[in-house]
């Protein structure tokens, strides 16, 4: 509560009092019947009103005033206090809670963040892993080919330079063995088999 | 000439037989006609090669008649000029007898007159190589061989596994 309108509500009471005595007067008042009952009972009533309104009194309506006072704005201090405390937890829970609220959807935006990127990055790798296992499929199949055609290749080479090896020596070896006139009778089934051709030259050649 | 009128012994086989009979045909003439010049005809004696008998009997000519010689000697040069040439090797220097053998049956199966031009290549082997006119026949043992490389390889092959 703020101070002025402590201040007002003192007023306000204030204000209050002095309106009931005057009521209390009035009445009073209204009881009187004839003007000079009236002035000798105002006169009274001033009297009266100087004796009960004196110094004293008047003090002591102040010191009650003042204490009164203290104690409202004490008692009002404390509710401010309290107030103030109360309104400070659940401000300080209200921002707690904002401020957790907050951290969480920036931590679940960050987590979401996070997790799609780690999402791209696994398939990121996952299509990098792929293609690296393609090619090395690829490459695994063109090794494998080229190591065969490589065999091959020596293979036929060691079998050709093999046999050209054996000929050669089969051919040294038997060579000076094999008399012609054992061969005739190889030569002249040789010739047999080609006569037509060797005719047939022989009749067409110049 | 005629090829069927005209024979050739097997003895005969080259160019260079042929060329050796005419070189002999005119050596005989020769001496015939010095015989004449000195009026004692046949006072000379002459030596007649084995070849030349046999030939001059193959085709029943009397080498003691000019005219017979002087046929002979054309159809020698006939047969040196037109006769089909068939080159044949072989990994050594074959016999007369084996080179009779051959001479016939290209005589017998092919040309009556053909004659053989003899050469020698030892890297063959065994068998022979053959050139005609237009073609080459190679019946050597080393083209044999090598025509059978893939049996010795596949051989090759199976030992090795």
């Amino acid at each position: 509560m703020e101070l002025w309108q402590l201040i007002a509500i003192v007023t306000g009471l204030l204000i209050v009092m002095i309106g009931g005595i005057f009521v209390v007067f009035a009445l009073h008042k209204k009881k009187m019947v004839t003007p000079k009952d009236t002035e000798k009972q105002t006169k009274k009533a001033e009297e009266d009103i100087e004796h009960i309104f004196d110094d004293a009194f008047r003090e002591e309506l102040r010191n009650r005033g003042r204490l009164y006072f203290e104690k409202i704005i004490g008692e009002n201090a404390m509710f401010l206090q309290q107030d103030l405390r109360l309104t400070a937890s659940q401000l300080n829970e209200y921002m707690k809670q904002e401020i957790s609220k907050s951290l969480r959807e920036e931590f679940k935006k960050y987590e979401e963040s996070i997790t799609d990127a780690q999402q791209v990055a696994i398939h990121s790798i996952e299509k990098t892993r792929e293609t690296i296992e393609q090619q090395r499929e690829v490459l695994s199949k063109q090794l494998e080919a080229e190591l065969q055609e490589e065999k091959t290749r020596y293979m036929a080479r060691f079998e050709k330079n093999m046999a050209e090896i054996i000929n050669h020596y089969i051919l040294a070896a038997v060579g000076d063995q094999i008399s012609l006139d054992d061969q005739l009778e190889y030569i002249l089934s040789d010739l047999e088999s080609s006569k037509k051709e060797i005719l047939d030259d022989i009749k067409t050649g110049a | 000439m005629s090829e069927t009128a005209f024979y050739i012994p097997v003895g005969i086989t080259s160019k260079a037989d042929v060329s050796r009979l005419l070189r002999e045909l005119e050596s005989l003439e020769e001496n015939v006609r010095q015989s004449h010049l000195q009026k004692k005809p046949g006072s000379t004696k002459v030596n007649i090669s084995q070849i030349m008998q046999e030939i001059a009997h193959v085709n029943s000519i009397d080498l003691r008649t000019t005219t017979a010689r002087k046929t002979l000697a054309e159809n020698l040069q006939q047969l040196k000029k037109s006769a089909p040439i068939v080159h044949i090797s072989f990994a050594s220097s074959p016999r007369a007898q084996f080179l009779a053998n051959i001479t016939g049956w290209f005589r017998r199966e092919v040309h009556p007159h053909v004659l053989l031009e003899v050469g020698m290549q030892p890297g063959i082997a065994a068998g022979c190589v053959i050139r005609t006119t237009n073609k080459f026949f190679d019946f050597s043992l080393r083209k044999k061989m090598l025509d059978n490389t893939a049996v010795l390889a596949q051989k090759l092959r199976e030992k090795m596994q």
